[in-house]
């Protein structure tokens, strides 16, 4: 299907559930919803029976411990009996015709204590409250901080990247990526809906959490120690994104928004002719590689056969778009829109949500380049550019949700999410280098499409005969893919002799290429969990096992039109004229040429089984043990081919390993409200395919060519972490916290970047000696009085790795902290709200120290990410149903500044951004 | 291994489709395969892969090499006198002699042995096939004393001066040097870490696109070699160059054309050691005065980023910029120019559009002359002749001619530039255009 016709199925499927939810629900009865809880881990309790005191209505909790039942108006108490657990009474629970109250019965252990009231609350859906995510913390074995789409919302984070920068002890890198402790992206691993996510990145294992659109989603959590119904493939930090759940009732909410940004609206920026449906990140095939072009290496013909001949290939090279020169233009304005629909009726629950949102950005910037002084000593500057970069951004993300109860205990899902995003960049950039010796000028205009689809089939099963166990499975296909059609660079020297700026004859100039990457990841899982509530303590038990696989593929394709003779057109004009149809060809000045190279295409998969088995087991009252082993079998296969001929130049590189992975967690309950937690656990970080694949590659043109390491071994962490955590009473609401949390890992053997010598530069990877990580974290988040809220969070780093001199390898340190760390990371959040007015209003700082950006070489120091702080803040009015907000982003706007040495590298600003927004939610 | 036909090859030779690890220890037994009813049609044998035994190619055959070949520590590649190989334009045929690999490749002035593109005879242009690409273990200047090839090409350096990496005798390179990363082209002949024990005279690298010669650090010495329209720079040298060389002769076209010497100690650090220091004798540069359209630079000898050498009965003549460049400030080698590691002697530098030397005042260069060496036909694209007339002041003594050492290598002269009375390169070179 074309991307404008799932668009436009999708609206139509959302109105359709849109008119049937407002039709719904007779108006006499009312309803009580609510689940039935253990006290002392949060597990919920099926099969227990929900007594409404004084009538003959029983209802029995369903496999999520969940009841729902409909009365005439009027008050009640409900009794639950359950073995093992006191008996509980709720009384007093108020019935409203038409209305849903919320009710969560709580069961206590066979103790002294009497019947207890129960809170009675009719606050939203539990899940979406940044409350439920901390009682969902207070009461998780591990290590863990999540934020709900209340708090996403509440922040005006756009999307996963921005929200997850809020947390403690993480930093976004890139505005992409997410360092957890200090750790690089490659030290986190990030699940969908419970199911690990490919990547759109040629060179990572994450994707890049940009993608994901915080309207699409539940909830974030960041999971920091490991349990073993995980993957074990992280130690920095678990990344989970849920999207939106099943609603409870009919929901439908809509959003508009426009924004400014001080660099960009209105302002000078650069653009070219792209396709029809760039503004929905989509490519209408403009950029496609022209359908005459075939799929043999376009080369000259061979005396031995094969090849074009001169008027094919000129007729390839004229069967090219000729635009290649960023234009000026004007800034456009930021929109984004979304609606969110969802009903559920008896057995089937449906939700769905479109989003969809555009942004333009203008940027220039400086870079300075270095290289060692005479003797030795101070650095000499080598390269000076100023660049212009322009970029058009259109995320188009769906979700589509449905859920079938056959009874209390059988339910399926089925779960699917999509985004889409597509950029478009064009660049210029100009200034002297040295190995020239004259000014250059470089343009480039470059399309990246990614997408990720996500499709997930789960089942959940409760056996009350089977010892009360519960199973649980999914099958989830996933897909990442990204496109870069079409890329189309030209340089420009400066010539003296003609006092004017002449296209070159160089390897990026007068060059067009074609990159296509999949990434494909089948996971099926299987869980099985026995809840042992005999014994008079409730001992979970679980087993479980998982199947990963993985593959991708990757092509690129490199042309460029070559001069074909000694002095051809007046090279001073512009590409499109240097280009020109009747300029390329036999008797034409220019021709093109293939430099796709043997290396251009590679094959690989990733197979994991595992299996495992835990307990959470109630050691006292107050003390409660988690824990059990994981083992993973991981088979990596890469291959690397000729993209024209698969069996020339075949490198394969492999790396198998099998694990077992233990991970132990014990809380101990020092008050109602403060839990003392302690984790030990040994996980795994293993190769990137590229990282193993013995071929040099260069990603985009001008950056470092990289090249695998096949020798690499899986590195092994050693994790031990330390919280304690309070959760005054009555905060609840609030999501009140107050919280201290030390940490300490031990690597063997990471996998670390180093830079090597050759003609020029290049990175490969190594097993380092060794790296540690220690550090601890703060956070507290506290209301103080109805109007003002306050959270804040720290965390400091120390980390150290120590590298191996490889022979040919020429970085400066062998001994310094890990590259994107941050010794300093900071967070804080004023929000003060008059709630009888509807006004919330919430000012947020983010605050990172000095970093390495990249390693220097051959005697030059690293380069620096020099500490930033941010100011954003978000105000917001509600008027009953329709809610307006106004944010400012990036208010100070800060200086990106990079040092080497102490001197400047490079030094841009993101100028700052307002943005105002409609919403509408029922 | 490769035992399949190529489809993609539609030939009307006969093809014999052989992997190099089913010919590895076969010695040069191929030759009995010709069919006896057509004596004239040498075999194709298409070679891919690695060699890791021995293995000889004969004059007999053709030899097309697909993507890298590569001769693998302890494995040799014997190439018979006369023998003619191809390397594949589609795959980026190209040759790798490992570490520890030899290759034996010796023709003589009457049958040399050629590597040239699979184009036909008309089509061929520089960037066509990959080059020759030699590693050996002799000390380079890179911390830690070994560096990688450029794409994928092996580990080179070490710290045996005295490493051989085989021989190579009356060998033309031509049409080579394809682009193998972006902004990365292959030289013509790559000297990398190439020690004094390989055995190196009689070469010709013509219309490579990228340097005809360039050597990355190592002690190698060369004798009778001729760089003819190279795309870039005609001889190179960085990485702490320590070899010798005598009797080379290069051509510029100046349709793309660098510099005649273009000569770093280390770019990144300027200092490095050991640092690039060459004694080099006559030597014979010819540029483009009329159209040197390439570059910005297009200079006879351009010594920089710290390198040292000893330069000796130079004929330096026609190009378009200035004749010898010595780079200053940081950048460049003005300390090694004024401390006498880098010297310039006994040495004909004339007729360069932008004048004679462009260096820090002071330096050492000595005995220099403006003069004509009335060489017989120096800018003849296609059939040159670099012979200096025994009266101009190239042979005729009116200029000193530096003695070179006595050290088995290098030859005793009477003459400046890159020869004298003898035209050596008769027999075995060619200067075709296309």
């Amino acid at each position: 299907m074309k991307p404008h016709r799932i668009v436009a199925a999708a609206f139509a499927t959302l109105a359709i559930m849109v008119s049937v939810s407002t039709s719904a629900q007779a108006q006499e009865t009312g309803r009580i919803k609510g689940r039935v809880l253990d006290d002392y881990n949060a597990v919920t309790l099926p099969g227990a029976p929900v007594q409404v005191v004084g009538t003959d209505t029983t209802v029995f909790t369903d496999m999520d411990g969940a009841f729902d039942i409909r009365l005439a108006p009027g008050t009640y108490d409900l009794k639950v009996t359950f073995s093992g657990y006191d008996d509980s009474i709720s009384r007093g629970v108020v019935v409203t015709a038409g209305e849903t109250t919320e009710l969560s019965v709580i069961l206590s252990l066979g103790t002294v204590k009497m019947e207890e009231e129960i809170t009675v609350t009719a606050e939203a859906p539990a899940a979406t409250t940044q409350a439920a995510a901390l009682l969902e913390r207070k009461k998780s074995g591990t290590v863990s901080d999540g934020l709900a789409r209340e708090e996403m919302s509440a922040n005006a984070d756009s999307d996963a990247s921005e929200a997850m920068s809020r947390m403690t002890g993480v930093s976004v890198v890139g505005g992409q990526y997410v360092y957890v402790r200090g750790l690089g992206e490659r030290y986190s691993n990030t699940t969908l809906n419970g199911s690990v996510l490919p990547s759109t990145e040629p060179d990572k294992r994450v994707v890049p959490l940009d993608l994901f659109p915080t309207s699409l989603l539940e909830s974030v959590k960041v999971t920091k120690s490991y349990m073993p119904d995980k993957p074990a493939e992280f130690s920095g930090g678990l990344l989970e994104i849920e999207p939106i759940n099943f609603p409870d009732g009919p929901v439908l909410s809509l959003s508009f928004g426009g924004g400014y940004n001080s660099n960009t609206t209105g302002k000078d920026g650069l653009s070219y002719p792209g396709g029809g449906l760039d503004w929905l990140g989509f490519d209408d095939g403009r950029r496609a590689l022209p359908a005459g072009i075939p799929s043999e290496k376009v080369v000259p013909a061979s005396r031995f056969g094969g090849g074009f001949t001169q008027q094919e290939i000129q007729a390839f090279g004229r069967s090219f778009e000729n635009i290649w020169e960023p234009q000026e233009t004007t800034g456009k304005p930021d929109t984004s829109f979304s609606i969110l629909a969802g009903n559920s009726w008896d057995k089937l629950g449906a939700v769905g949500s479109i989003t969809y949102n555009y942004k333009n950005r203008f940027r220039s910037e400086a870079q300075q380049f270095y290289a060692l002084g005479e003797g030795n000593t101070g650095l000499r500057p080598t390269n000076d550019f100023d660049f212009r970069y322009s970029t058009y951004r259109a995320t188009l993300g769906a979700v589509g949700n449905l859920s079938y109860r056959f009874s209390g205990s059988h339910r399926l899902a089925w779960e699917n999410f999509y985004t889409n995003s597509g950029q478009d960049e064009a660049r210029v950039f100009e200034g002297y280098q040295e190995d020239k010796g004259v000014p250059l000028r470089n343009q480039r205009i470059y399309w990246i499409q990614e997408s990720v689809l996500s499709s997930k089939l789960s089942g959940e099963h409760f056996f009350p005969s089977l010892g009360n166990s519960r199973l649980e499975w999914r099958a989830t296909y996933s897909r990442a893919r990204r496109d870069e059609p079409d890329l189309r660079e030209n340089l420009y020297e400066f010539r003296p002799s003609v006092g004017d700026f002449e296209w070159s004859n160089e390897s990026q100039s007068g060059f067009r290429m074609f990159n296509d990457l999949t990434d494909n990841v089948y996971d099926g899982a299987v869980d099985w969990q026995v809840l042992l509530s005999g014994s008079g303590r409730s001992t979970l038990v679980k087993f479980g096992g998982e199947y990963t696989r993985r593959t991708r593929n990757f092509l690129s394709r490199r042309l460029r039109f070559k001069p074909t003779r000694i002095r051809p057109v007046d090279l001073t004009q512009s590409p499109e004229v240097i280009f020109q149809e009747e300029n390329i060809g036999e008797s034409g000045d220019f021709q093109l040429e293939e430099d796709t190279r043997p290396t251009d295409r590679y094959d690989a998969t990733h197979d994991i089984y595992a299996g495992y088995a835990m307990v959470d087991l109630p050691i006292t009252q107050r003390l409660r043990f988690i824990g059990g082993a994981r083992v993973e079998s991981s088979q990596q296969e890469v291959i690397t081919k000729d993209p024209f001929d698969p069996t020339i130049g075949v490198v394969p590189a492999n790396l198998d390993n099998t694990d077992v992975l233990p991970g132990l967690n014990v809380v101990y309950q020092l008050t109602a409200d403060q839990n003392l937690r302690a984790a030990f656990s040994q996980t795994v970080n293993r190769p990137e395919f590229r990282e193993l694949a013995p071929f040099e590659f260069t990603d985009i043109v001008g950056g470092r060519a990289v090249v695998g390491n096949p020798d690499l071994r899986r590195a092994k962490i050693m994790n031990a972490d330390l919280r304690w955590e309070w959760f005054p009473a009555g905060g609840a609401a609030d999501g009140e916290v107050i919280g201290f949390s030390a940490f300490w890992k031990d690597f063997t053997d990471p996998i670390e970047k180093v830079v090597e010598a050759t003609a020029q530069f290049r990175n490969t990877y190594q097993n380092a000696k060794g790296a540690r990580n220690i550090g601890f974290e703060l956070e507290g988040r506290k209301s103080f009085g109805p109007y003002v809220l306050v959270g804040l969070n720290y965390t400091y780093t120390n980390s150290q790795i120590e590298l191996e001199r490889g022979a040919a390898q020429v970085q400066t340190n062998l001994d310094r902290p890990l590259a994107g760390q941050s010794p300093h990371v900071a967070n804080a959040m004023l929000e003060l709200r008059n709630r009888s007015q509807d006004l919330f209003g919430r000012v947020l700082v983010n605050y990172f120290d000095n970093r390495i950006a990249d390693v220097g070489v051959l005697g030059t120091p690293d380069i620096l990410e020099e500490g930033r702080t941010t100011l954003d803040v978000v105000v917001t009015k509600t008027f009953g149903t329709w809610a307006l907000r106004l944010t400012g982003t990036n208010l100070t706007d800060a200086e990106y500044l990079f040092t080497q040495g102490g001197q400047f590298q490079r030094l841009f600003k993101e100028g700052r951004s307002i943005s105002l927004g409609v919403s509408y939610s029922r | 291994m490769h035992k399949d036909m190529k489809p993609r090859i539609q030939s009307f030779l006969p093809l014999l489709v052989v992997g190099a690890l089913a010919l590895a220890g076969c010695g040069g037994d191929d030759s009995s395969s010709n069919d006896p009813t057509t004596p004239t049609q040498p075999e194709v044998v298409v070679v891919n892969g690695e060699i890791t035994g021995s293995e000889t190619w004969t004059a007999d055959n053709q030899y097309l090499i697909q993507g890298a070949l590569f001769v693998r520590e302890g494995a040799t590649l014997t190439i018979q006198a006369g023998t003619t190989i191809f390397g594949d334009q589609a795959t980026t045929g190209t040759l790798v002699v490992a570490r520890g690999g030899q290759l034996i490749a010796q023709g003589t002035a009457s049958n040399p042995i050629v590597f040239t593109s699979s184009a036909p005879v008309g089509s061929r242009a520089r960037g066509q096939w990959g080059g020759l690409i030699l590693n050996g273990r002799a000390p380079l200047n890179i911390p830690g004393g070994e560096k990688e090839g450029e794409g994928g090409t092996g580990t080179f350096g070490g710290n045996d001066p005295g490493d051989s990496s085989g021989i190579l005798r009356y060998i033309r390179v031509e049409y080579a040097g394809i682009e193998f990363s972006p902004d990365n082209e292959l030289n013509g002949i790559a000297f990398q870490g190439v020690g004094a024990g390989t055995a190196c005279d009689h070469l010709q690298v013509h219309f490579n696109l990228d340097d005809a010669y360039e050597w990355f650090g190592g002690t190698a010495a060369c004798k009778y070699l001729v760089a003819s329209a190279a795309g870039d720079d005609s001889f190179d040298w960085t990485d702490g160059f320590q070899g010798r060389g005598q009797f080379w002769i290069a051509q510029q076209k100046g349709d793309d054309a660098d510099n005649g010497f273009e000569c770093d100690n280390l770019e990144g650090a300027v200092d490095a050691t050991p640092r690039s220091m060459p004694t080099i004798y006559n030597v014979t540069l010819i540029g483009d005065p009329t159209e040197n359209y390439g570059t910005q630079s297009a200079r006879g000898m351009v010594l920089r980023r710290g390198t040292g050498a000893e330069l000796r009965n130079f004929i330096v003549q026609g190009f378009k910029r200035v004749g010898v460049y010595v780079d200053q400030g940081s950048y460049g080698s003005d300390k090694t120019w004024l401390s006498g590691e880098l010297t310039l002697g006994n040495s004909i530098i004339t007729g360069n559009l932008q004048g004679s030397i462009d260096g820090p005042s002071g330096g050492w260069a000595f005995d220099l002359d403006g003069g004509d060496p009335e060489i017989a036909d120096p800018y003849n694209l296609s059939s040159p002749d670099f012979m200096p007339s025994a009266s101009g002041i190239a042979r005729n003594g009116t200029l000193p001619v530096a003695t070179p050492p006595n050290d088995g290598f290098f030859e005793a002269v009477d003459y400046i530039g890159g020869m004298g009375g003898t035209d050596w390169t008769q027999g075995w070179t060619d200067f075709s255009q296309n």
